[in-house]
């Protein structure tokens, strides 16, 4: 995954590696362990989807659904440029997270 | 692998003649005991009278060998496989069937497979996309949830006859329903249609901390938004979604699971379109258990939003009653002070409760003399003549026109009445044009009843236009729409109609409620592309829904009120 370290915030542009379409759960699952050991260590990070047409909902799931909610609520994670479809998938997989947590 | 003995039987199976999507059950009875063999046995395969092979087909047959050799139960010396003598151009394409049976695989076989679709149909735009999202997502169940020894097979093919693209993913693992009792929420489920259909819902799967469940539901998704085909079998569950709707239970039990897509070639394949549908339906799924408050935007809008400006966007004011400039508005509406803000016309003991509307009035047997509003401006050239009431609220009872409107879906002397308020509702002017044409939004495939065949020809002989009684076709059917968000019905009725017929003619579109608007947008939108030079819509009653704040713009001329005599103008005198 292309990062660009600049202080305490690294950009994560998952288009440079994987390309337009992204799928499958192995690799998004990758980039959420790469996120989450980053943001341990202090940075922000930047996940920026310039480039991205279209994400899979397991990747969006294994990425954003799986990603801890206080790293997005805190903007310890920001996401950027993410295409609205994706993103009103996106949110709706992280609520079904939510809410299978919740009801467990 | 064990030999055969010479004391077991060989397993003889002669395939003949078109195995395509309607024959796939032949195919699976045909090769059945293939399918089924718990012991080692000799087989003689004869595919020499086989004319034409679908890729669900040639995956089925596929992974069915697959499975037979690397479970142990066939030697390779007892595969017979004859040359097939059909026509080459019909197998030649059948013949993509690829073996996948891990995340490496698929991440070198599904862009080659997406690759060689593309490339023989010349698709474009998002078609590429959408099919490796669809292709990645149902093969990536097999590896996950499948269990099968020998992993599953994928065949695509573009049938050139039928412009549409046909893909086919078989696997002979342990079948959904076994699958999904490993889901502590599907523990003792025994029927494998229930399990099938349930599969097909967005959020359920066998493993709900590791999977989401939506590969399924969006691909059943894709399908219906373009009418498409999705055929599911597992078990003795035999469901089709898409263009044809069936679920059966069949004599044959198919071990493992096959699904069968077709999808057409020529139109864009938009994926996007199916997440906006599921997030509609997650919305209207918060509202229902009172988690999320209606969203507040206008049923129609009238401006297109400026990009790139956020929240800030250049549309007409949703609050002004008057005609009203484009106003620069956060939200519904504009930034001036709320004080020089007309009243809601649809509050409760707003405008229209004190006046009616015609129809309203026209509709409850009352005369309405001089009256102020014909109509209820809704968009753009979209006119309604009153408000309609769901049976679900408590002013439907009471309320004359919604019950008409109701009653007119079946009764054809309500029908008349309707079209007796439209014939008066025209006489007043509620049209800013005159028609060529007078079309109406078609009905739903249920109904048998043409409500509107007597609206029309009313209206076409006190204008003098044509009654468009099939100038506008509906391309598919659709369930109910109730209880579903504007986004949701929107999505489900795009591309929907087609129109002819109607080249250089200005229409006038009619329905009788307008909900979310988009079956009318729909409509019109075929209108517009078939030639049509104007379409103005006018419908019977639009639902106000609560949170509306002022959506609507009475654009009727402001007459002296039959009770007031006093002209009514806008507070805000912006008109």
């Amino acid at each position: 995954m292309a990062a660009s370290p600049t202080d305490t915030t690294t950009t994560i542009r998952p288009a440079q590696q994987l390309g337009s379409v992204l799928v499958g759960r192995d690799d998004a699952a990758a980039l959420r362990k790469d996120v989450r050991r980053r943001a341990a260590r202090g940075e922000s990070v930047v996940l920026d989807f310039a480039g991205v047409d279209v994400l899979a909902p397991s990747f969006a799931d294994e990425l954003l659904g799986k990603l801890p909610r206080e790293l997005l609520t805190t903007g310890s994670v920001r996401v950027e440029h993410l295409d609205p479809a994706s993103a009103a998938l996106a949110q709706v997989q992280t609520y079904a997270r939510d809410e299978s947590a919740v009801s467990r | 692998m064990p030999d055969c003995s010479n004391d077991c039987p060989p397993l003889r199976i002669a395939l003949t003649g078109r195995y395509d999507l309607r024959g796939l059950e032949r195919l699976l009875v045909a090769l059945d005991p293939l399918a089924q063999l718990r012991a080692p046995v000799a087989l003689g395969l004869d595919l020499r009278r086989v004319v034409s092979l679908s890729a669900p087909a040639a995956a089925w047959l596929a992974a069915a060998l697959t499975h037979a050799e690397k479970t142990g139960l066939l030697s390779d010396r007892t595969i017979e496989m004859s040359q097939i003598a059909g026509p080459a151009t019909e197998i030649d394409e059948a013949s993509f069937a690829e073996p996948f049976s891990s995340h490496q695989d698929l991440r070198r076989i599904v862009p080659h497979v997406v690759e060689h679709l593309v490339k023989r149909a010349g698709a474009h735009g998002q078609t590429p996309g959408t099919l490796r999202v669809c292709l990645d997502e149902l093969t990536e169940n097999v590896v996950y949830h499948a269990t099968a020894p020998a992993g599953g097979m994928l065949a695509a093919r573009v049938v050139e006859s039928t412009r549409s693209f046909e893909i086919g993913i078989a696997d002979l693992g342990i079948g959904i329903r076994a699958s999904l009792t490993d889901n502590p929420r599907f523990v003792g489920l025994t029927d494998d249609v229930a399990a099938a259909s349930a599969a097909l819902e967005p959020r359920v799967t066998t493993n709900p901390d590791r999977n989401g469940g939506f590969g399924l539901a969006v691909t059943r998704g894709l399908v219906e938004n373009h009418r498409g085909l999705l055929h599911l079998r597992s078990g003795t569950a035999s469901i089709t979604v898409g263009s044809e709707e069936r679920t059966d239970t069949t004599a044959i039990s198919v071990p493992g699971t096959l699904i069968a897509l077709r999808l057409p070639a020529d139109e864009e394949l938009s994926v996007k379109t199916v997440y906006t549908r599921l997030h509609g339906h997650f919305e209207a799924s918060l509202r229902d258990r009172g988690l999320h408050d209606e969203p507040d935007e206008p049923l129609l809008e009238t401006a297109p939003a400026t990009a790139g400006t956020g929240l800030l966007r250049e549309r007409r004011c949703q609050r002004h009653t008057c005609r009203q400039r484009t106003a620069r508005v956060r939200g519904s509406g504009c930034n001036r002070p709320p004080s020089r803000h007309a009243p809601n016309p649809f509050e409760p003991n707003g405008w229209i409760d004190q006046f009616g509307t015609l129809a309203e009035l026209l509709a409850a047997g009352q005369e309405p003399g001089r009256y102020v509003g014909s109509r209820i401006r809704v968009g753009d050239q979209i006119y309604a003549m009153g408000r309609y009431f769901p049976r679900f609220n408590p002013r439907h009872n009471e309320h004359a026109l919604s019950r008409l409107v109701l009653a007119a879906k079946r009764d054809p002397k309500a029908a008349e009445t309707i079209a007796s308020i439209f014939q008066a509702a025209v006489r007043r002017g509620a049209l800013p044009t005159r028609p060529d044409l007078i079309v109406s939004v078609p009905s739903g495939s249920r109904r048998a009843f043409d409500r509107f065949a007597v609206v029309r020809a009313t209206l076409a002989e006190q204008l003098g236009a044509i009654d468009g009684v099939d100038a506008i076709t509906t391309r598919w059917a659709l369930d109910s729409h109730k209880r579903l968000s504007r986004q949701m019905r929107l999505a489900r009725n795009q591309h929907r109609f087609r129109a002819h017929g109607v080249e250089g003619l200005n229409c006038l579109l009619i329905d009788d409620v307008i909900t979310s608007g988009a079956q009318s947008a729909d409509c019109r939108r075929a209108l517009e592309a078939a030639g049509a030079t104007h379409v103005t819509v006018l419908v019977a009653a639009v639902t106000p829904r609560h949170k509306l704040g002022g959506g609507f713009e009475l654009s009727a001329p402001v007459e002296p009120s039959a009770r007031t005599g006093r002209r009514q103008e806008c507070p805000s005198r912006c008109g």
